[in-house]
């Protein structure tokens, strides 16, 4: 019972929260780093690994950006719960849009023979795409709406 | 949806900290009721309406009535 006490404490600290986002972002720089690069001269070491350690990677950022998005608060009640639900909502509506947006210009694109959808812009897709974007988005929302009301109260009394 | 529950408060003379103490929220919780940017659920609407000795139907008012 104390350790699951003591493990919560931990789990809910920002220590945690912050090495987890450090870590996340780590990983994008990473993963953006092989993606773009033509010849992977980062990290030449680990390229003959290179699959299993992505694939680790991959493990630890979905992880880390899991906890990191829906840690608890430290007084988590329903209006928190309402800002969070709220958020992925936003999140998932803006994130659609996007990717109805980029769909409808690829399609007008290669449809029309224009080729104004450059490599760039299918990367962008690709991000959008990505779930740990969303995440990353999802968190980046929460804190800021959070943070606003928190803001107003401070200046309410 | 309106609410008295700052009238309330006043003439109880308790503060938000005290009241959000009382239902188990946080301050933040009950100053966005008050303003009516949130709607609380069933279970928090009962618990307030408890600390103040009232009914849910007399802190909580429909705007259309």
């Amino acid at each position: 019972m104390v350790q699951d006490k003591t493990l919560r404490e931990f789990c809910n600290s920002r220590y945690l929260e912050f090495s987890l986002a450090v870590m996340l972002l780590l990983f994008i720089l990473l993963r953006y780093e092989w993606n773009t690069s033509h010849e992977n001269t980062f990290l030449p070491l680990v390229d003959q690994y290179s699959r299993y350690v992505t694939s680790l990677l991959l493990v630890l950022a979905y992880g880390s950006a899991f906890f990191v998005a829906f840690s608890e608060e430290k007084q988590e009640d329903e209006l928190v719960r309402e800002i969070r639900f709220s958020s992925v909502t936003i999140v998932a509506a803006v994130l659609f849009a996007l990717m109805i947006l980029f769909s409808l210009l690829a399609a007008l694109s290669q449809g029309f023979r224009l080729n104004f959808f450059t490599d760039q812009n299918y990367l962008v897709m690709h991000w959008i795409s990505n779930i740990l974007f969303a995440f990353f988005i999802y968190v980046i929302v929460f804190r800021v709406r959070l943070f606003i009301i928190k803001r107003r109260l401070k200046n309410e009394e | 949806m309106k609410n008295n529950i700052r009238v309330e408060r006043a003439i109880k003379k308790i503060t938000q900290q005290d009241l959000a103490d009382l239902c188990g929220v946080s301050r933040q919780t009950i100053n966005a009721i008050e303003t009516e940017r949130f709607v609380p659920s069933t279970v928090l609407a009962l618990k307030i309406a408890r600390v103040f000795e009232k009914t849910v139907n007399d802190l909580f008012i429909l705007e259309d009535e």
